[in-house]
């Protein structure tokens, strides 16, 4: 009989304890904007990959402004396939990409686009440096990740 | 459908019509709609870039420099190949001096990508515990300890996709690495090692195929001169080896090979030209 107040208390204090542990473990830190824009790509670009095409291992990430066109640089082989995937976070963005050939011509593509994300597929007739342009017509500056995948 | 679809859109469309293509994907069981961004249409982008513009663009190397699968797969298209044909005898897996290993280690990377073309598990395997020597060399083994055993795992199920993407990681830790351990020298030897051999084997598969769509596919003055200008770059410290110079002078040469006149493609020639040049600096990297 006189233990059991003891026992109470024990496990009164065990509990606190345990509730106590629970509100110091740090609550799970939201994924950087690289990494869910790159979970976005990844999904989108999944279908291809069912197709044969190949992810390439790193992206290309950084911040778009609005009227503000960013490049890059890639070297491309004659035959193959490829398709580059843009995707931003901020709301209400559509990005557009476009592709240049070695002397600085549009490449005429076919894609996709839909909020925050958008894609284009070529098969590349001439080997060389190519160069993918990506801009945000308008809205507010965004984070952006591009990818490309190749067969 | 989705095959059908998918193999139509990157064809180039001379109609310069829109059109709106419609892929019904069954996994994701919701309707994808590609719409065609074409010239004119509202929306695109501006039909061409100047020169400064083209010029300008970033140059990103884990992305702006292909790997030598691209490269391959390119020339798989053209000419089929027998790739096992390319295979070397087994190569020393310790050298005198880390950058002749960075070197090596690029390599055999692209060796790896010939295995793969060659859909050959056990030289895969073969290759990528080479690949995992050398980087332990380097001091940089334990980054890639489980991209080792991936490689082995995905030989074994012959998955030739998820190996090309394996290869690419691994190259890319062991660069990541090397680059955290204030060794851009290295990393960038380990880039310029693999497109060594990759062309090397490229200007062989052109000569024998003797196709000159195939050698065409050498003209990349533009990739020859950013891993190029990479070497160039590199602290005075790290040029303490004539090791950069020789490949920095072999690079110049192959660029100039891989540089046709206005107007016409790369000729079965400068294929050959490009091949002996990274023959010998590949088996003058590769002596002891």
């Amino acid at each position: 009989m006189t233990l059991r107040p003891i026992c109470i208390c024990l496990c009164l204090v065990v509990l606190v304890d345990g509730a106590r542990a629970q509100e110091a473990q740090p609550s799970p830190m939201p994924p950087s904007p690289e990494v869910s824009l790159r979970a976005r790509l990844l999904d989108f670009g999944g279908v291809l990959a069912n197709e044969g095409f190949r992810f390439r291992d790193s992206t290309w990430s950084g911040r778009l402004e609005a009227g503000k066109p960013r490049r890059l640089a890639v070297n491309l082989f004659a035959g193959n396939q490829y398709w580059f995937c843009l995707a931003a976070n901020a709301a209400d963005t559509r990005p557009a990409i476009a592709l240049f050939d070695p002397q600085g011509e549009q490449v005429t593509i076919l894609g996709h686009d839909e909020d925050g994300l958008a894609a284009v597929g070529v098969t590349a007739l001439t080997t060389g440096r190519y160069v993918v342009e990506i801009r945000s017509p308008r809205g507010p500056s965004t984070e952006f990740c591009l990818v490309y995948l190749f067969k | 459908m989705l095959r059908l679809i998918l193999s139509g859109c990157c064809t180039q469309n001379t109609a310069g019509r829109a059109q709106t293509v419609s892929l019904y994907l069954p996994v994701m069981k919701k309707p994808l709609v590609l719409a065609a961004i074409l010239l004119g249409a509202p929306g695109a982008l501006i039909a061409s870039l100047t020169s400064a513009q083209m010029a300008s663009a970033d140059t990103v190397m884990e992305i702006s420099v292909p790997t030598p699968a691209e490269f391959f797969s390119a020339i798989d298209k053209v000419s089929r190949p027998d790739w096992a044909s390319f295979y070397r005898d087994p190569g020393p897996t310790s050298f005198p001096t880390r950058p002749q290993t960075a070197f090596h280690l690029g390599t055999l990377v692209a060796d790896g990508y010939i295995a793969v073309e060659a859909q050959d598990g056990q030289q895969v395997k073969n290759t990528g515990k080479d690949i995992i020597t050398l980087a332990r060399a380097l001091g940089v083994g334990e980054n890639v300890l489980a991209r080792g055993k991936s490689i082995s795992d995905f030989a074994d199920k012959n998955d030739w996709f998820a190996l090309r993407e394996e290869l690419e990681a691994t190259t890319n830790e062991v660069r990541r690495a090397m680059i955290d351990q204030r060794d851009e020298a290295l990393a960038s030897l380990i880039l310029a090692g693999s497109w060594t051999r990759a062309w090397q084997v490229g200007g062989r598969a052109a000569e024998l195929s003797g196709d000159e769509d195939c050698a065409a596919l050498l003209g990349q003055p533009d990739l020859a001169a950013v891993l190029q200008e990479r070497l160039r770059e590199l602290p005075d410290q790290a040029s303490d080896s004539a090791i950069l110079t020789s490949v920095g002078e072999t690079f110049g040469r192959v660029r100039g090979s891989m540089t046709a006149e206005p107007g016409t493609a790369l000729n079965l020639e400068s294929a050959k030209e490009i091949h002996e040049a990274c023959a010998r600096l590949v088996a003058q990297m590769g002596a002891k």
